[in-house]
């Protein structure tokens, strides 16, 4: 079922996820789908890495290959 | 559109032993449900739990007890159970399977907030954790915290890497200083030194010692065979020795010569064993064919045989060390042709040293060329083997030096190879890390905060409703201006303060009474419950305060009908009659209120209710009723009486007798309200119906919104028949007797 858009939670999702864009800590276009995995509570280690990993390459003009380890 | 509970039907659940409907007044918003203690007000509160909200209810707090167990009614099991709940023309249906409930609906089921005693309890009185899962429905934030315990998971995980790709650079830097101290310290430094080393090319080297590895292999198999050749020589030296020591014993032996005793041993035994195993009795020597006495035979062959021991024994060595050569020379054979292929092995893989530079091998393959020449004999070809090993063991200590030597430039190469590798690498990889080990911890701190300042917002956004609704309990008390915080340090933790005597931010449980404990905690509750679409939501207070005086429950009273309208319904129980009773009396706007009372509980007849009607209502049904009960209706009437003049005289503060023990009389309160009568005009607007009549509402209402009366006729009429209360309705008197029925 999906989360109704006035719940704490979500309320609260989308003050982070605006926050965490405007910082440039995540990538705009991943928006949305950041706000659902927040707020659905599974944002686990791995995916935080992810999203955060994939915006420092991108604006090192990179591309996220999904691995950890960037080896030229 | 309004969702509001129309009917529960209750089967087998908790107290309803029996199947229980309980209906409400569609049209009005509230619902006072009257009950003394253990007749089931908690059960109805616990039905509407199960459906709406898939909870045990009240047994979910209550240690000892088991949802599947003392869900059901006492002699039911978990099968049996069942509860409907209608809403707004939906239906509901829970049921129990085992401990789980399941909840079958259309769509889902309205929002519905029920605040009970003990979590009102847990809301003032516990631990700041408690306090916190008390109003958690509310400020209920799961999803976001469980991705920030994620993150805090993933930036602790991430700290870990790049801790161990900065030890492992360390580490590596170390190992690599130490190879170049250890080398005399060459060039500029160490870094420079380990990328030039590292840059070298050491293929030839490690094809040399690959090479000297096999020589050295070949060499020492070479070797092991000529050990196991010269043990099998000796071997079969000595078995020699031995078979020509016995032959020479059996030559030197006195009388017949051994040979002739032996043979002649070999025809008596053959003899013997000729007659024992004929069949037919031997009557004659099968060699010569003179006649014999086969057992007379016997006997003299055994006889003889005993005299041959000698020889017999003799004989038997003479057998084994001739077979005991015979093994050892096999031996000897096999250990000679392994030597010989060990060699021709050894001179085969030195031959490839042509392609190497090793002067210490001085082995001259061409003088062992014999080894493989098929027309050379063994004896040669032993020959030249035993002075291959003897070449062998003059050289191979020299080689296994220089293997030494060079399996020692290349670990060290490999060395230093592997830590510069790593140096290079792990530093890439940890300023990578670096970089998204600073945007994990900066993305925490930002959810970290947001969510302590978004639910620390919803606790300010709320305080001063909270703080409002309490004044309107408590009016000119000097104490309230109650706040909770949210502990940044800890995890799901409030703290409170209010205001006493001046003092702020003292902990309202070291200074408040019970009673006003208790209306605080109602009050941060039902702030709270507003937020979000209070106009969506079904509010259930299950016997609350108990604690309340009459004065603070008259005001707990009215601030729930003015609360009532924010909410889509609000269902009260509660075992105070005084409640009920308020509204009976109308000493509270009734209008908008559905009253029940519940029955005497037993098990045979389960939850019963029925409808509780208004005094006024009472009294109108009296008079109507035939035969005219004129005792019944002169009693209802002064009771009526009463309570309007009493609620009159509190409200508009007219001298009249209060006594601590209530006992004053009717005419005691009618001649109080004289003069109130005298002033006041009553009047009766549809906008004010469900209202209670205050003196500040009255002159905010319109004025052509009133149909103007004059109480002072009316309370002239009463006060001249308000013996009638007395003399028909609660004595015996002959004045009595002589009044009207009209």
């Amino acid at each position: 079922m999906t989360e109704s858009n006035n719940t704490p939670n979500m309320e609260l999702g989308k003050v982070v996820v605006e926050t965490l864009v405007s910082q440039g800590l995540i990538a705009p276009e991943n928006q949305e789908n950041i706000l659902s995995t927040i707020c659905g509570g599974r944002m686990t280690a791995i995916n935080w890495k992810s999203f955060i990993e994939m915006k420092i390459l991108k604006d090192e003009g990179k591309v996220y290959d999904g691995k950890s380890d960037q080896e030229d | 559109m309004a969702n509001l509970i129309k009917k529960i039907e209750m089967d087998n659940f908790r107290g309803a032993s029996r199947p229980s409907v309980i209906e409400f007044d569609p049209t009005k918003n509230t619902v006072v449900i009257f009950g003394e203690n253990g007749r089931g007000k908690s059960t109805i509160v616990d039905a509407i739990d199960m459906v709406a909200n898939g909870m045990p209810g009240s047994l979910a707090n209550r240690s000892s007890t088991s949802t599947k167990q003392h869900l059901p009614s006492i002699e039911s099991n978990h099968q049996d159970l069942s509860v409907k709940l209608y809403i707004d023309g939906m239906e509901w249906e829970a049921s129990l399977d085992g401990s789980t409930i399941h909840v079958s609906g259309d769509s889902p089921c309205p929002t519905v907030h029920i605040l009970r005693r003990n979590q009102l309890l847990r809301l003032i009185e516990t631990q700041p954790a408690q306090r916190y899962e008390a109003l958690r429905r509310f400020v209920n934030v799961d999803g976001v915290e469980q991705s920030e315990q994620y993150l805090r998971d993933c930036v602790r995980e991430t700290n870990d890497e790049f801790t161990s790709l900065y030890r492992q650079v360390s580490d590596a830097k170390i190992e690599l200083e130490k190879l170049w101290k250890d080398e005399g310290s060459p060039g500029d430094s160490w870094i420079k030194w380990a990328h030039e080393k590292s840059q070298v090319d050491i293929s030839e080297t490690k094809t040399l010692a690959t090479y000297l590895t096999s020589v050295i292999d070949s060499f020492n198999t070479a070797i092991g065979s000529k050990d196991r050749f010269d043990t099998s020589f000796s071997d079969y030296q000595s078995k020699f020795a031995n078979l020509k020591a016995v032959e020479e014993e059996i030559k030197s032996s006195p009388g017949l010569s051994a040979e002739e005793a032996i043979n002649l041993l070999n025809i008596l035994q053959q003899t013997q064993t000729y007659i024992s195993e004929t069949k037919e009795p031997v009557t004659e020597c099968p060699v010569c064919e003179q006649p014999v006495v086969a057992d007379q035979l016997t006997d003299s062959i055994q006889k003889r045989l005993k005299n041959m021991t000698e020889v017999k024994e003799l004989d038997g060595r003479n057998k084994a060390a001739e077979k005991n050569l015979q093994g050892s020379q096999s031996t000897l054979s096999t250990h000679f042709n392994q030597l010989l292929r060990q060699s021709q092995n050894v001179i085969e893989t030195v031959s490839e040293k042509k392609s190497f530079d090793v002067p210490e091998l001085v082995i001259d393959v061409d003088k062992y060329a014999g080894l493989s020449n098929d027309d050379l004999d063994n004896k040669e070809k032993n020959r030249l083997c035993v002075d291959l090993v003897e070449k062998i063991n003059k050289c191979i200590n020299i080689l296994r030096t220089k293997h030494t030597e060079l399996q020692k430039d290349i670990n060290q190469h490999n060395a230093i190879k592997n830590h510069y590798d790593k140096v290079i690498r792990c530093a890439k990889s940890a300023a990578h890390v670096s970089k998204v080990l600073a945007a994990l911890q900066k993305a925490f701190n930002v959810i970290h905060s947001k969510r302590i300042d978004f639910t620390q917002g919803i606790l300010n956004e709320v305080a001063d409703e909270w703080n409002r609704l309490y004044r309107k309990i408590h009016p000119n008390e000097t104490l309230g201006n109650c706040t909770l915080s949210l502990d940044p340090n800890r995890r799901h933790s409030l703290h409170q303060g209010a205001e006493f005597e001046g003092h702020h931010g003292v902990p309202p449980q070291a200074y408040f009474s019970d009673s006003h404990l208790d209306t605080l905690g109602f009050c941060v509750w039902l702030s709270i419950a507003k937020r979000g679409t209070p106009q969506d939501t079904i509010i259930v207070l299950d016997d609350v305060f108990t604690s309340a005086d009459s004065v603070h429950l008259r005001n707990i009273v009215a601030l729930l009908t003015e609360e009532a309208e924010n909410f889509s319904q609000l269902v009260i129980t509660t075992h105070y009659r005084q409640w009920i009773d308020r509204y009976r009396y109308m000493q509270s706007a009734s209008g908008n209120v559905h009253l029940i009372e519940l029955h005497r509980w037993s098990l045979e007849k389960g939850v019963r209710a029925c409808n509780s009607k208004l005094v006024l209502e009472e009294l109108r049904e009296a008079l109507g009723k035939e035969p005219f009960d004129r005792q019944d209706v002169a009693s209802r009437a002064g009771i009526l009486l009463e309570s309007i003049l009493d609620t009159l005289a509190l409200q508009y503060l007219c001298r009249t007798r209060h006594t601590r023990n209530d006992d004053h009389t009717l005419i005691e309160l009618l001649n109080g309200c004289v003069k109130l009568f005298r002033k006041i005009q009553i009047g009766k607007s549809p906008h004010l119906v469900n209202i209670p009549l205050t003196k500040g509402q009255v002159r905010e209402a319109a004025e052509e919104d009133f149909t103007i009366t004059c109480p002072l006729d009316i309370f002239s009429k009463i006060q001249d028949s308000s013996f009638v209360r007395n003399q028909v309705g609660c004595h015996y008197n002959l004045s009595g007797m002589e009044i009207s029925d009209e």
